[in-house]
């Protein structure tokens, strides 16, 4: 088994900002904000709509600019480095709204990202994917934009696991879907936690996340205002109500 | 008409279709592709007709003055998108326009330095130079059936490239969501500078392979630039196979629109109606379908 808190404690963070701000033209987005996963972990990262949730990711990402602070990864400042090569440190990405190639055919879509990790490792196949999301397999041949929801966020996890990464983050995804089908996505997602790939999860679903996460982060307005192990944020209810309001 | 005069006038519409398929595709996909208008594409099409000329000249082979012509032209793309394109990519249609439109200004200067303003002409070259016999008076030139097969090999070879390999892929992504493509990992940048770098080398290679059909002048560029656009505006923006079948209704339009005597009611319509018929068929396609025939629906 492995034991993520004790991997946790020593290992370089794969992802980590430091006193990261971030600014949407003349606004304020991201107030200095300190977050780190560690290989193996899986942190939630929590908030009510617009407290930087999204901005947090994709200033990591390096897709929208940090104003000041650091960006690294695997101890590497990445902070003003291209979305591609930071990326290609095995960072996955599935974005909010799912951000599929409609143009692209489902087996298209996957084949594009495909390529080794970081190590080498090429644990996620094409074949591999398709096991996992028989969906997808069945429509192959299909236009990405042929897909319902649930399938397009199955086909853009798909997508993101085609890198081998050793980072996964996902952002909302299983906003909007059916909650059949939401529960067929945190069950992948607790298969690719098992397979030892660290996750960032952003989603409005408390009670699934608390299941899955070892850690919790909350964001009020672009400030980290609580960072704890699940366990705590379960015993201080209190904590829920006043940042999360439930 | 006759049978053989009217099968010499559709291969020749056919080879004029298929050469402006080989400079539009390159304008709609780096359009397509990249969101970049490039009025500077019809540029690099006299850019190639005056290399062939040029290296022909110093060479005394058109063969390998095309192997040399070419590389040139890729060289040039690369430094021109990593110079000045690239900064367009995040502006709109005016910076696009207006700075595509100075490397206009720039490219006829430079050629008027380097090769004058003489109009120039190339030989077909020795091996290509024969006609096959249809009648006893009517003959076709082999070097433009060459034209035409190369063409359709570019057509297939870009119809490949695109559609089945990878790179292909990743281009057609690209060309809806940037930023995705980056997240996995793509780098886009270096991507947009071979599509450019595609795009007008298969403008300049059709200035090459024309030069010795065709003679070699000033402004050869700015001409074929606006039969280009109404290629790309009749097969829909962005699209290649609409390019393609745009560039063919063209070049049938175009050519038996000169040698159709039309006659109303008696009277000699003006030859002026008949320059005018491509711009005809572009009116009356985009009544019919205003994002053209392949074009995505705003
Ligand atoms: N592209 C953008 N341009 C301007 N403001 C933005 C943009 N994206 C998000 N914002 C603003 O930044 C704040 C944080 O947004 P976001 O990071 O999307 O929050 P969350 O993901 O937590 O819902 C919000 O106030 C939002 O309105
Ligand atoms: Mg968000």
């Amino acid at each position: 088994m492995h034991d993520p808190a004790a991997l946790a404690s020593t290992a370089v963070p794969l992802l980590e900002a430091r006193n990261l701000h971030a600014h949407y033209g003349a606004s304020h987005v991201l107030h200095g904000i300190n977050f780190a996963i560690r290989a193996g972990e899986t942190v939630a990262l929590m908030g009510r709509n617009g407290m930087g949730k999204s901005t947090l990711i994709r200033t990591m990402l390096g897709l929208v600019r940090a104003s000041t602070g650091q960006v690294l990864v695997k101890g590497q400042d990445m902070t003003h480095t291209a979305p591609h090569l930071i990326a290609r440190s095995g960072i996955a990405y599935v974005p909010e709204g799912r951000g599929i190639f409609p143009n692209l055919t489902v087996r298209e879509n996957l084949v594009m990202a495909a390529r080794a990790g970081t190590r080498g490792q090429r644990d996620w196949t094409l074949d591999r994917v398709l096991t996992s999301f028989p969906r997808l397999a069945e429509r192959l041949a299909h236009g990405g934009g042929q897909l319902s929801g649930g399938e397009q966020q199955m086909l853009t996890i798909g997508r993101a696991l085609m890198t081998n990464p050793d980072l996964l983050i996902l952002d909302e995804a299983t906003e909007g879907l059916a909650p059949l089908i939401s529960r067929e996505i945190w069950r992948i997602v607790a298969s690719i936690r098992a397979s030892g790939i660290a996750t960032v999860l952003i989603d409005k679903n408390f009670a699934a996340l608390s299941t899955i996460a070892d850690r919790v982060h909350i964001l009020v307005k672009g400030s980290t205002v609580f960072e704890a192990d699940t366990d705590q944020l379960r015993a201080q209810p209190h904590i829920r109500e006043t940042f999360l309001g439930i | 008409m006759e049978l053989a005069t009217f099968l010499i006038q559709l291969l020749n519409s056919v080879q004029y279709g298929l050469l402006l398929f080989l400079i539009s595709s390159g304008l709609t996909l780096v359009f397509g592709i990249m969101g970049i208008i490039n009025v500077a594409h019809g540029s690099f099409y006299m850019l190639g007709a005056y290399l062939a000329w040029s290296l022909t000249q110093s060479f005394g082979n058109f063969w390998l003055a095309l192997l040399l012509a070419v590389p040139i032209t890729v060289l040039l793309a690369l430094t021109l998108e990593w110079l000045v394109i690239r900064y367009l990519y995040t502006r709109d249609l005016l910076y696009q326009v207006l700075l595509t439109y100075g490397l206009i200004l720039m490219f006829e200067e430079i050629r008027s330095i380097l090769w004058g303003d003489d109009v120039r002409g190339v030989s077909i070259p020795a091996a290509l130079d024969a006609s096959i016999r249809l009648t006893d008076t009517l003959s076709y030139p082999v070097y433009r059936l060459a034209i035409s097969g190369l063409c359709l090999l570019v057509a297939a070879s870009m119809y490949g490239l695109i559609q089945k390999t990878r790179i292909g892929m990743t281009i057609r992504a690209g060309s809806v969501n940037r930023e995705m493509v980056q997240s996995l990992g793509i780098d886009v940048t270096m991507l947009y500078r071979l599509v450019f770098a595609l795009g007008v080398t298969l403008a300049a290679l059709a200035g090459m392979i024309a030069a010795p059909v065709s003679s070699v002048f000033p402004g050869m560029g700015n001409q074929v630039l606006i039969v280009c656009f109404v290629v790309v505006v009749i097969g829909g923006m962005g699209s290649v196979k609409g390019a393609l079948i745009a560039s063919l209704l063209i070049g049938l339009v175009d050519t038996f629109g000169k040698v159709l005597h039309v006659e109303v009611a008696g009277v000699h319509l003006l030859p002026e109606l008949a320059s005018m018929s491509v711009y005809l068929l572009m009116a009356a396609i985009l009544l019919w379908r205003p994002e053209g025939l392949f074009g995505k629906r705003g």
